[in-house]
Protein backbone atom coordinates (compact mmCIF):
# COMPACT_ATOMS: atom_id res chain seq x y z
CA UNK A 1 0.00 0.00 0.00
CA UNK A 2 3.09 2.33 0.58
CA UNK A 3 4.22 1.43 -2.41
CA UNK A 4 1.18 2.48 -4.27
CA UNK A 5 0.93 6.21 -2.49
CA UNK A 6 4.63 7.04 -3.36
CA UNK A 7 3.64 6.20 -6.71
CA UNK A 8 0.32 8.37 -6.44
CA UNK A 9 2.51 11.15 -4.65
CA UNK A 10 5.71 10.41 -7.67
CA UNK A 11 2.27 11.00 -9.84
CA UNK A 12 0.82 14.38 -8.36
CA UNK A 13 4.45 15.99 -8.21
CA UNK A 14 4.76 15.10 -12.09
CA UNK A 15 2.01 16.87 -13.12
CA UNK A 16 2.29 19.56 -10.50
CA UNK A 17 6.32 20.19 -11.91
CA UNK A 18 5.08 19.92 -15.40
CA UNK A 19 3.08 23.45 -15.17
CA UNK A 20 5.80 25.02 -14.01
CA UNK A 21 8.53 23.79 -16.41
CA UNK A 22 5.51 25.03 -19.23
CA UNK A 23 5.86 28.48 -17.33
CA UNK A 24 9.18 28.81 -17.93
CA UNK A 25 9.39 27.59 -21.70
CA UNK A 26 6.61 29.57 -22.69
CA UNK A 27 8.27 32.55 -21.51
CA UNK A 28 10.02 32.44 -24.74
CA UNK A 29 8.27 29.71 -26.83
CA UNK A 30 5.13 30.26 -28.39
CA UNK A 31 2.10 28.29 -27.12
CA UNK A 32 1.65 26.22 -30.38
CA UNK A 33 5.61 25.02 -30.54
CA UNK A 34 5.30 24.44 -26.86
CA UNK A 35 2.52 22.45 -26.96
CA UNK A 36 3.37 20.30 -29.73
CA UNK A 37 7.42 20.05 -28.13
CA UNK A 38 5.69 19.02 -25.18
CA UNK A 39 3.47 16.20 -26.94
CA UNK A 40 5.87 14.62 -28.66
CA UNK A 41 8.15 13.88 -25.72
CA UNK A 42 5.01 12.28 -23.75
CA UNK A 43 4.63 10.44 -26.80
CA UNK A 44 8.28 9.28 -26.96
CA UNK A 45 8.05 8.53 -23.40
CA UNK A 46 4.84 6.48 -23.22
CA UNK A 47 4.86 4.61 -26.09
CA UNK A 48 8.13 3.25 -25.26
CA UNK A 49 6.85 2.17 -22.06
CA UNK A 50 4.00 0.68 -23.24
CA UNK A 51 6.15 -1.25 -25.79
CA UNK A 52 8.37 -2.62 -22.69
CA UNK A 53 5.63 -3.23 -20.64
CA UNK A 54 2.29 -4.78 -23.43
CA UNK A 55 5.18 -5.60 -26.13
CA UNK A 56 4.21 -4.40 -29.82
CA UNK A 57 1.04 -6.94 -30.35
CA UNK A 58 -0.80 -4.81 -27.67
CA UNK A 59 -0.80 -2.04 -30.35
CA UNK A 60 -3.00 -4.13 -32.52
CA UNK A 61 -6.45 -2.67 -31.52
CA UNK A 62 -10.16 -3.21 -33.07
CA UNK A 63 -10.51 0.38 -35.87
CA UNK A 64 -13.87 1.43 -33.59
CA UNK A 65 -11.55 2.02 -31.02
CA UNK A 66 -9.30 2.97 -32.89
CA UNK A 67 -11.71 5.95 -34.03
CA UNK A 68 -12.81 7.12 -30.89
CA UNK A 69 -8.69 7.09 -29.50
CA UNK A 70 -8.06 9.51 -32.12
CA UNK A 71 -11.28 11.40 -31.25
CA UNK A 72 -10.20 11.92 -27.46
CA UNK A 73 -6.63 12.96 -28.74
CA UNK A 74 -8.36 16.18 -30.46
CA UNK A 75 -10.27 16.66 -27.20
CA UNK A 76 -7.43 15.89 -25.17
CA UNK A 77 -4.31 17.78 -26.96
CA UNK A 78 -4.91 20.19 -29.29
CA UNK A 79 -7.62 21.63 -27.15
CA UNK A 80 -7.44 20.23 -23.95
CA UNK A 81 -3.16 20.24 -23.63
CA UNK A 82 -3.25 23.27 -25.91
CA UNK A 83 -5.78 25.32 -23.50
CA UNK A 84 -4.38 24.68 -20.13
CA UNK A 85 -0.72 26.08 -21.88
CA UNK A 86 -2.62 28.94 -23.21
CA UNK A 87 -4.24 29.56 -19.94
CA UNK A 88 -0.71 28.97 -17.86
CA UNK A 89 0.94 31.54 -20.41
CA UNK A 90 -1.96 33.87 -20.26
CA UNK A 91 -3.03 33.82 -16.46
CA UNK A 92 -0.13 32.30 -14.53
CA UNK A 93 0.46 28.97 -12.94
CA UNK A 94 -1.41 30.01 -9.79
CA UNK A 95 -4.92 31.06 -11.02
CA UNK A 96 -4.58 27.79 -14.14
CA UNK A 97 -4.12 24.66 -12.08
CA UNK A 98 -7.03 25.21 -9.56
CA UNK A 99 -9.53 25.63 -12.40
CA UNK A 100 -7.60 22.67 -14.45
CA UNK A 101 -8.74 20.84 -11.44
CA UNK A 102 -12.32 21.23 -12.38
CA UNK A 103 -12.14 18.10 -15.22
CA UNK A 104 -13.41 15.61 -12.84
CA UNK A 105 -16.86 18.01 -12.55
CA UNK A 106 -17.31 17.31 -15.82
CA UNK A 107 -16.25 13.61 -16.37
CA UNK A 108 -18.59 12.43 -13.35
CA UNK A 109 -20.96 14.90 -15.17
CA UNK A 110 -20.90 13.12 -18.19
CA UNK A 111 -21.23 9.74 -16.47
CA UNK A 112 -24.49 10.89 -14.53
CA UNK A 113 -25.64 11.68 -18.28
CA UNK A 114 -24.69 8.86 -20.56
CA UNK A 115 -23.74 5.94 -18.29
CA UNK A 116 -26.94 6.42 -15.67
CA UNK A 117 -24.39 6.72 -12.66
CA UNK A 118 -26.26 8.32 -9.15
CA UNK A 119 -25.99 11.30 -8.25
CA UNK A 120 -25.15 11.28 -4.18
CA UNK A 121 -24.63 13.28 -1.54
CA UNK A 122 -20.70 13.04 -2.10
CA UNK A 123 -20.96 13.81 -6.06
CA UNK A 124 -23.48 16.73 -4.69
CA UNK A 125 -21.07 17.94 -1.99
CA UNK A 126 -17.88 17.83 -4.34
CA UNK A 127 -19.71 19.93 -6.67
CA UNK A 128 -20.49 22.67 -4.00
CA UNK A 129 -16.92 22.99 -3.00
CA UNK A 130 -15.38 22.42 -6.39
CA UNK A 131 -17.93 25.64 -7.89
CA UNK A 132 -17.08 27.63 -4.43
CA UNK A 133 -12.87 27.50 -5.24
CA UNK A 134 -13.54 28.58 -8.78
CA UNK A 135 -15.21 31.33 -7.66
CA UNK A 136 -12.65 32.29 -5.22
CA UNK A 137 -10.32 31.77 -7.71
CA UNK A 138 -11.83 33.47 -10.70
CA UNK A 139 -12.99 36.18 -8.73
CA UNK A 140 -9.10 36.81 -7.24
CA UNK A 141 -8.21 40.25 -8.94
CA UNK A 142 -4.90 40.83 -7.39
CA UNK B 1 1.31 64.92 -20.86
CA UNK B 2 0.80 63.46 -17.67
CA UNK B 3 -3.11 62.66 -18.68
CA UNK B 4 -1.65 60.90 -21.81
CA UNK B 5 0.42 59.13 -19.36
CA UNK B 6 -1.72 57.97 -17.03
CA UNK B 7 -4.33 56.59 -20.02
CA UNK B 8 -1.46 54.45 -21.73
CA UNK B 9 -1.60 53.17 -17.77
CA UNK B 10 -4.75 52.41 -18.06
CA UNK B 11 -5.06 51.14 -21.52
CA UNK B 12 -2.30 48.76 -20.21
CA UNK B 13 -3.85 47.25 -17.04
CA UNK B 14 -6.77 46.84 -19.05
CA UNK B 15 -4.96 44.70 -21.48
CA UNK B 16 -3.61 42.58 -18.31
CA UNK B 17 -6.76 42.24 -17.05
CA UNK B 18 -8.48 40.71 -20.00
CA UNK B 19 -5.94 38.72 -20.56
CA UNK B 20 -6.06 37.28 -17.55
CA UNK B 21 -9.54 36.92 -18.10
CA UNK B 22 -8.85 35.08 -21.10
CA UNK B 23 -6.34 32.59 -19.37
CA UNK B 24 -8.95 31.56 -16.50
CA UNK B 25 -11.26 30.89 -19.55
CA UNK B 26 -8.91 28.77 -21.73
CA UNK B 27 -8.23 27.07 -18.27
CA UNK B 28 -11.70 25.84 -17.74
CA UNK B 29 -12.07 25.33 -21.67
CA UNK B 30 -9.10 22.99 -21.16
CA UNK B 31 -10.17 21.35 -17.68
CA UNK B 32 -13.47 20.29 -19.37
CA UNK B 33 -11.93 18.79 -22.10
CA UNK B 34 -9.76 16.63 -19.91
CA UNK B 35 -12.99 16.02 -18.13
CA UNK B 36 -14.32 14.70 -20.90
CA UNK B 37 -11.70 12.88 -22.59
CA UNK B 38 -11.00 11.29 -18.71
CA UNK B 39 -15.02 9.91 -18.85
CA UNK B 40 -14.33 8.60 -22.69
CA UNK B 41 -10.74 7.08 -21.63
CA UNK B 42 -12.99 4.85 -19.00
CA UNK B 43 -15.40 3.42 -21.45
CA UNK B 44 -12.03 2.74 -23.77
CA UNK B 45 -10.53 0.96 -20.73
CA UNK B 46 -13.66 -1.11 -20.17
CA UNK B 47 -13.05 -2.84 -23.77
CA UNK B 48 -10.00 -4.17 -22.12
CA UNK B 49 -7.68 -1.95 -23.93
CA UNK B 50 -4.22 -1.42 -22.22
CA UNK B 51 -4.21 1.95 -20.96
CA UNK B 52 -0.63 3.29 -22.00
CA UNK B 53 -1.69 1.59 -25.22
CA UNK B 54 -4.55 4.08 -25.59
CA UNK B 55 -2.98 6.70 -24.46
CA UNK B 56 -0.25 6.66 -27.03
CA UNK B 57 -2.59 6.56 -29.80
CA UNK B 58 -4.31 9.48 -28.19
CA UNK B 59 -1.23 11.28 -27.81
CA UNK B 60 -0.16 10.37 -31.58
CA UNK B 61 -3.50 11.66 -33.31
CA UNK B 62 -3.78 14.74 -30.98
CA UNK B 63 0.22 15.28 -31.84
CA UNK B 64 -0.08 15.33 -35.55
CA UNK B 65 -3.28 17.04 -35.61
CA UNK B 66 -1.36 19.94 -33.78
CA UNK B 67 1.27 20.18 -36.10
CA UNK B 68 -0.78 19.92 -38.67
CA UNK B 69 -2.78 23.14 -37.43
CA UNK B 70 0.54 25.06 -37.17
CA UNK B 71 2.84 23.96 -39.68
CA UNK B 72 3.31 27.42 -40.90
CA UNK B 73 4.59 28.60 -37.89
CA UNK B 74 6.36 25.62 -37.15
CA UNK B 75 8.13 26.59 -40.41
CA UNK B 76 8.99 29.96 -39.46
CA UNK B 77 10.16 29.41 -36.08
CA UNK B 78 11.02 32.95 -34.73
CA UNK B 79 14.39 33.93 -33.71
CA UNK B 80 16.20 34.41 -30.69
CA UNK B 81 14.15 31.86 -28.56
CA UNK B 82 16.91 30.31 -26.07
CA UNK B 83 17.63 26.50 -26.15
CA UNK B 84 16.32 26.43 -22.54
CA UNK B 85 12.54 27.64 -23.74
CA UNK B 86 12.76 23.62 -26.18
CA UNK B 87 14.28 22.14 -23.19
CA UNK B 88 11.73 23.44 -20.51
CA UNK B 89 8.75 22.49 -22.74
CA UNK B 90 10.19 19.06 -23.63
CA UNK B 91 10.64 18.60 -19.43
CA UNK B 92 7.14 19.68 -19.23
CA UNK B 93 6.05 16.70 -21.65
CA UNK B 94 8.28 14.51 -19.51
CA UNK B 95 6.52 15.19 -16.22
CA UNK B 96 3.16 14.79 -17.70
CA UNK B 97 3.78 11.77 -19.18
CA UNK B 98 5.43 10.52 -15.88
CA UNK B 99 2.61 11.66 -14.29
CA UNK B 100 0.54 9.51 -16.13
CA UNK B 101 2.75 6.60 -15.37
CA UNK B 102 3.25 6.88 -11.92
CA UNK B 103 -0.60 6.83 -11.76
CA UNK B 104 -1.04 3.59 -13.74
CA UNK B 105 1.71 1.89 -11.63
CA UNK B 106 -0.54 3.59 -8.66
CA UNK B 107 -3.57 2.49 -9.59
CA UNK B 108 -2.47 -1.02 -10.63
CA UNK B 109 -1.17 -1.86 -7.14
CA UNK B 110 -4.16 -0.28 -5.16
CA UNK B 111 -7.75 0.71 -5.07
CA UNK B 112 -9.03 3.74 -6.92
CA UNK B 113 -10.60 4.69 -3.29
CA UNK B 114 -7.11 5.22 -1.76
CA UNK B 115 -4.97 6.26 -4.41
CA UNK B 116 -6.93 9.41 -6.29
CA UNK B 117 -7.81 11.89 -3.10
CA UNK B 118 -3.65 11.78 -3.64
CA UNK B 119 -3.83 12.66 -7.24
CA UNK B 120 -6.52 15.49 -6.48
CA UNK B 121 -3.48 16.81 -4.77
CA UNK B 122 -2.61 18.56 -7.97
CA UNK B 123 -3.40 21.90 -7.67
CA UNK B 124 -2.11 21.98 -3.80
CA UNK B 125 1.19 20.47 -5.57
CA UNK B 126 1.90 22.46 -8.06
CA UNK B 127 1.07 25.90 -5.86
CA UNK B 128 3.63 24.82 -3.70
CA UNK B 129 6.06 24.32 -6.34
CA UNK B 130 5.21 27.87 -7.91
CA UNK B 131 5.94 29.27 -4.29
CA UNK B 132 9.42 27.90 -4.76
CA UNK B 133 10.30 28.09 -8.27
CA UNK B 134 7.73 31.30 -9.72
CA UNK B 135 8.09 33.24 -6.69
CA UNK B 136 9.49 36.28 -9.98
CA UNK B 137 6.79 35.74 -11.89
CA UNK B 138 3.59 34.37 -10.13
CA UNK B 139 2.15 35.60 -6.92
CA UNK B 140 0.01 32.82 -4.86
CA UNK B 141 -2.40 35.11 -2.53
CA UNK B 142 -4.47 33.25 0.44
CA UNK B 143 -7.68 33.40 -1.99
CA UNK B 144 -6.13 31.16 -4.07
CA UNK B 145 -5.02 29.08 -1.64
CA UNK B 146 -8.32 28.60 -0.44
CA UNK B 147 -10.06 28.20 -3.87
CA UNK B 148 -7.81 25.74 -4.87
CA UNK B 149 -8.20 23.49 -1.26
CA UNK B 150 -11.86 23.57 -2.03
CA UNK B 151 -11.12 22.71 -5.80
CA UNK B 152 -9.47 19.71 -4.16
CA UNK B 153 -11.51 18.10 -1.16
CA UNK B 154 -14.21 18.84 -3.85
CA UNK B 155 -12.16 16.73 -6.16
CA UNK B 156 -11.94 14.06 -3.56
CA UNK B 157 -15.74 14.01 -2.64
CA UNK B 158 -16.36 13.48 -5.95
CA UNK B 159 -13.72 10.32 -6.01
CA UNK B 160 -15.79 8.97 -3.03
CA UNK B 161 -18.78 9.95 -4.86
CA UNK B 162 -18.18 8.07 -7.89
CA UNK B 163 -16.79 4.98 -6.45
CA UNK B 164 -19.74 4.76 -4.27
Amino acid sequence: MITAIIFALLAATGWGSSAIFTRKGLEYLPTSIGTILSLIASFIVLATAAIIVYGFQSFSIPIVIFYILVFIGIVNYPIGRYMNFTSVRLAGVSRSSPLLACAPLVSSGLAIIFTNEQLNIYLGVGTLLIVTGIILVVSERR
Amino acid sequence: MWSVKEDKDMKSLITEKNTVILGMLCALIGGSAYGASQFMFKQVFKQNIDPLVAVSYALLSGTIILIVLNIKSLKRPEKQIPKEAYIYCIIAGICASGGLGFSALALNIAPVVVVSPIFALVPLVTLSLTVIFLKATDRVTKKIWIGATLVVIGVIFIGFGSYQ
